[in-house]
């Protein structure tokens, strides 16, 4: 959009402040000055109209986290009951050149908001992570947009192409977790469902995390249970999880971890210290967490 | 280690950034925390610099009442973030503040949502750790009392938590470095116990890379500088030493600009963020106590 300078001959310029000092300076072109001028005074007369709209739509796509400019366009778009969908358009258009910025993935949440509707957002979704399939801000985007609209079972679908696609995306399967801890299922049939996962690329750690992530970890004296989140977790002794672990490389890293809390939660103690040494070989870049780990344990034979 | 860093480069390059650069225009609505990016390294590389301008300009930014907005670009509206930068900036040049208490509470206040989350701003929504971080510390640095938030803020911070240990920005969101330093941080301010601590540590020490020595911010994402910093002081805030430093020296050499300054990945463009944390992470210990009092005090 190209800004019309003779649509703003009535109003006076506020310029920047001047002053002395020579801090932390931004070079605006002349454009942009002129433009930042005219914002000033329309955030000072409180202006609601079709040219303050489009203003905004030239600040935003100059500076996308310019919040106040999003305050102003949110307040023109109620006043002026304009068309969201319009908006949305404006939106996905900014925020394909912009991923990563927080006021832009903010914004499309008010308005989807507003129009109650997602039909198109996961497609959306989509493209950002064709790009960067773990966007944070994405993949946030996608929490929220699938709690509101009640998206479980058929994002249990869909998560499984991102995984497909990239079995080390962490970001989906934390967003698997999140599904199912929402919805019904068979713990059995996801363990098989991990196990394979993890047969095909053990060095994943994704995959472990997730694995790990369904059971209860040993307590240490110091470990306090969260007193407002409650996970979903089973006690490794009921999975026979040593089995799956005898087929996996000796040496794996997360392996061995993993094999530490079975024989801690065993009461196995010395076997889980003779463990931490052979991290302290096979994963030396930790050695001083592999020490530490085995003078904790320690701590529990004395 | 310190001598194998180019020091006075740094120092260079922040006063670069601060006095004669012309910024590009995208970090116009960040002016606040990049000043308070240079003013620490600044402090943490003994340079010596003028305090004068520095309280000036803040004047300018500060909209009512130790409430600051990010840059003098508009009238935007103050925001937390901005205002932590801002009060950390003037704590760290020994400005004396004159604190009006119930006004800072007030505002801290006026931004806490119904489950207990902080937002940016009053007109924004944009709520998460970043700014239950940014409101506790600034309270913090004022010396107020936070005791009325820990029950709401307290059990947001706690519904962050993942079954890894770590937290994310958001309830069920991907656990992340930042975040968990966000929380862990806010716990102790909040005089509340951080729970899961053994999986947290786990978690934590499993960032720094096998193949480069870097941190990364999440599992299987590449090492960026910065987690030196998000890494490093959220395993020393729960008193321990249990980074491999030297590889982590080695990372952070390949992220050194022969202009001064760090950047996100080796061999890119250096700015004042990742230069802060970059330094922060490769501190000996005798420094810990000082950047502590720098960070919350």
């Amino acid at each position: 959009m190209n800004f019309n300078k003779l649509l703003w001959s009535d109003v006076e310029r506020t310029p920047q402040f001047t002053s002395k000092i020579e801090l932390l300076n931004v070079k605006y072109d002349e454009d942009y000055e002129e433009i930042m001028d005219y914002f000033r005074a329309i955030v000072k007369s409180g202006e609601i109209s079709e040219r303050v709209f489009d203003l905004t739509s030239i600040i935003i796509q100059k500076l996308p986290s310019n919040y106040n400019a999003y305050f102003i366009r949110r307040k023109c778009l109620k006043q002026m009951n304009l068309d969201l969908s319009k908006e949305m358009e404006f939106i996905n258009e900014v925020t394909i050149s912009n991923q990563k910025v927080y006021q832009i993935w903010e914004h499309r949440r008010q308005v989807i908001e507003q129009l109650n509707n997602c039909k198109g957002e996961i497609e959306f979704l989509h493209k950002i992570f064709d790009e960067d399939n773990k966007n944070y801000h994405g993949w946030s985007y996608r929490v929220w947009l699938c709690e509101k609209f009640n998206l479980y079972a058929e994002e249990l679908i869909d998560v499984q192409y991102y995984l497909d696609e990239d079995i080390g995306n962490n970001s989906a399967w934390n967003y698997r977790y999140f599904l199912l801890s929402k919805i019904p299922f068979d713990f059995n049939t996801e363990l098989e469902y991990i196990k394979n996962a993890i047969r095909i690329k053990d060095e994943n750690e994704a995959s472990w995390n997730y694995l790990r992530g369904w059971f209860k970890t040993f307590k240490f004296k110091n470990d306090q249970e969260n007193p407002y989140k409650t996970f979903i977790q089973y006690n490794l002794k009921d999975f026979n999880l040593i089995e799956f672990l005898n087929e996996i490389q000796y040496n794996n890293r997360f392996a061995l971890s993993l094999r530490i809390q079975c024989l801690l939660q065993d009461g196995k103690y010395q076997d889980a210290i003779s463990i931490c040494e052979v991290l302290q070989n096979v994963d030396s870049i930790r050695i001083k967490y592999w020490q530490y780990l085995k003078t904790q344990i320690n701590g529990l034979i004395q | 280690m310190q001598q194998q860093l180019t020091i006075e480069k740094h120092e260079e390059f922040i006063k670069k950034t601060l006095y004669q650069q012309k910024l590009p225009c995208k970090m116009d609505s960040l002016k606040a925390l990049i000043l308070y990016c240079c003013v620490t390294t600044l402090k943490l590389l003994k340079s010596e610099y003028q305090c004068e301008p520095i309280v000036e300009f803040l004047k300018h930014l500060e909209v009512q009442p130790h409430q600051y907005r990010a840059s003098t670009f508009d009238d935007s509206e103050p925001s937390i973030v901005n205002s932590y930068c801002a009060i950390s900036v003037l704590k760290q040049i020994k400005q004396k503040i004159e604190v009006n208490k119930e006004s800072a509470l007030n505002y801290v206040r006026s931004l806490i949502q119904e489950d207990g989350n902080i937002r940016s701003s009053v007109s924004s929504n944009d709520a998460d750790l970043r700014m239950v971080y940014s409101a506790l510390a600034y309270l913090d640095l004022l010396e107020i009392d936070t005791s009325e938030f820990q029950q709401t803020v307290g059990k947001f911070i706690l519904t962050c938590q993942n079954q890894d240990g770590a937290f994310g920005l958001r309830p069920n969101l991907e656990s992340h470095c930042g975040a968990s330093y966000c929380a862990v941080s806010s716990l102790i301010i909040l005089k509340l116990e951080i729970p899961n601590k053994s999986s947290l540590i786990e978690w934590l020490v499993m960032r720094q890379c096998k193949m480069t020595g870097g941190m990364a911010g999440r599992i299987n994402k590449i090492p960026d500088s910065c987690y030196s910093f998000w890494i490093g002081w959220n395993l020393r805030l729960l008193g321990l030493d249990l980074l491999d430093k030297e590889r982590l020296m080695e990372f952070l050499q390949h992220c050194q600009s022969n202009y001064g300054g760090f950047s996100k990945y080796p061999q890119s463009m250096p700015d004042p963020i990742h230069t802060l944390h970059s330094l922060l992470g490769i501190l000996e210990n005798e420094d810990y106590d000082y950047v502590h009092a720098i960070l919350l005090n």
